[in-house]
């Protein structure tokens, strides 16, 4: 991924080796020796394959929607903040810090600021227990409170904290952690927006929401299986394979995408007029997946 | 003579540090998706992000790279790779915002100059693609 300061000695050695290498001569060197077949397969196998990212929408703005949608706060639908103590090991650490992330953005979007003073204060001691430096500081949890009663300030704060995070576990090796924190903020939104759903059938955006979070899930599984040799990924990766199944019955017919752009406001508009609905039967299936999954992570 | 690639001693603390001062900034008044995606490229390679953009939402893209790289451009397309928005089209921006009519899968495809340098030695340096969506 990101070249550390000792693989670049090792490149410059390799390089230096090479150049080495070819300055001696060869006695059997007369005629050509070179197979054509080997050369191929050479540049193939020094051809550096291309960096493929997966990003996951942030809890923040999943909440954002779910707002938008028209439902109200509803504080029973959070991990409670007793639990934090429970979690020991990296795996339950690493998730339900992305959980805590998810309640957190949803109490700070709602403005909910004695809960969201709370959850944050879980995110810290999980973070801290991860030692993650340098996102939920002393300092972090000061501009918090200070800016706990302006909306804008407060989401900047907390999604600055999980970038710092994301930074931070990248930085030194722990990418995979990363990942797990991402699926826990995921799992812990399409949760609540479930909840929402099973319980306000009229509701039709966030119906269309929850539908929606299958090219996420995607991307989410696609994103875990890019740290093949960390187990700890396995058992979620397995849950969300199994949500995948769930939603691969869902979606319309392939739509063509459209694209239009304007050069003055340097902005481009792209629609594809599909449309994602649930229905009934389906939002219950997967709302009883993702209760089982998110039960699983947070008892 | 053979050319070989040096890379500009950026590790990832430097590629970290200089998204965040250099390419975060950017963004405002838009509100990062949280994710930090950064890589080290040479000059003829790229990298790419797939991720889903929702309906009824507005964000901006962001692509920041050192400057050894050149004007790095950047293409967004649909799954089926159908452009839907080259950046060389567009005075090489930077960034651009894209307006949400229904959700969409999309890939973002960034590409460094194949430029040469005088002395034939390609460097490789830090690009970073962030995502911001309108609060």
């Amino acid at each position: 991924m990101i070249k550390t300061a000792s693989t670049t000695k090792l490149i410059l050695g390799l390089a230096i080796t090479a150049l080495l290498a070819s300055c001696g001569g060869d006695s059997s060197e007369g005629g050509s020796n070179s197979n054509p077949q080997d050369s191929a397969a050479q540049s193939e196998m020094t051809k550096k394959a291309k960096k493929v990212f997966y990003a996951i929408p942030s809890p923040v703005e999943m909440a954002n929607m779910i707002k938008q949608s028209g439902a109200n706060y509803n504080k029973d639908l959070l991990n409670p903040k007793e639990n934090v103590s429970k979690y020991t090991t990296n795996t339950s650490m690493a998730l339900n810090l992305g959980i805590y992330g998810a309640d957190l953005s949803y109490t700070s979007i709602f403005d909910q600021t004695q809960p969201s003073m709370q959850y944050m204060g879980c995110s810290k001691k999980l973070a801290d227990a991860l030692g993650i430096t340098g996102a939920f500081t002393p300092e972090t949890v000061d501009r918090l409170e200070k800016n706990v009663n302006n909306k804008d300030s407060l989401l900047q704060i907390v999604s600055d904290a999980y970038l710092t995070t994301d930074a931070y576990l990248k930085e030194n090796e722990r990418a995979s952690t990363s990942a797990l924190i991402i699926a826990g903020g995921w799992i812990e939104g399409l949760y609540i927006a479930t909840k929402i759903a099973s319980k306000d059938a009229k509701n039709g955006e966030i119906s269309t929401r929850i539908a929606e979070q299958k090219s996420v899930l995607e991307n989410l599984i696609s994103l875990i299986e890019s740290y093949p040799n960390d187990p700890s990924l396995a058992d979620v990766l397995n849950q969300l394979k199994s949500l995948n199944e769930v939603y691969n019955g869902i979606g319309g017919e392939p739509t063509k995408t459209e694209a239009s752009t304007d050069d003055k406001t340097k902005t481009t508009t792209i629609g594809n007029n599909s449309t994602t609905s649930l229905t009934p039967e389906q939002l219950a299936t997967i709302s009883a997946k993702v209760d089982a999954i998110r039960t699983s992570i947070i008892k | 003579m053979m050319a070989v690639i040096f890379s500009v001693n950026t590790t990832s603390a430097q590629c970290k540090n200089f998204t965040m001062k250099k390419c975060m900034p950017g963004l405002a008044p838009f509100l990062h998706n949280g994710q930090l995606n950064s890589t080290t490229l040479s000059p003829g390679e790229s990298a790419e992000m797939q991720m889903t953009f929702y309906s009824g939402q507005e964000y901006r893209l962001l692509i920041c790279g050192q400057e050894v790289l050149g004007n790095i451009a950047f293409k967004v397309t649909d799954l089926d790779k159908k452009s839907l928005f080259d950046s060389r089209e567009h005075e090489n921006a930077s960034s651009w915002d894209f307006k949400m009519a229904s959700t969409q899968q999309i890939v973002i495809e960034v590409i460094v100059p194949n430029q040469k340098s005088a002395n034939d030695i390609a460097q490789s340096a830090c690009v970073s693609m962030l995502v911001g969506y309108k609060k």
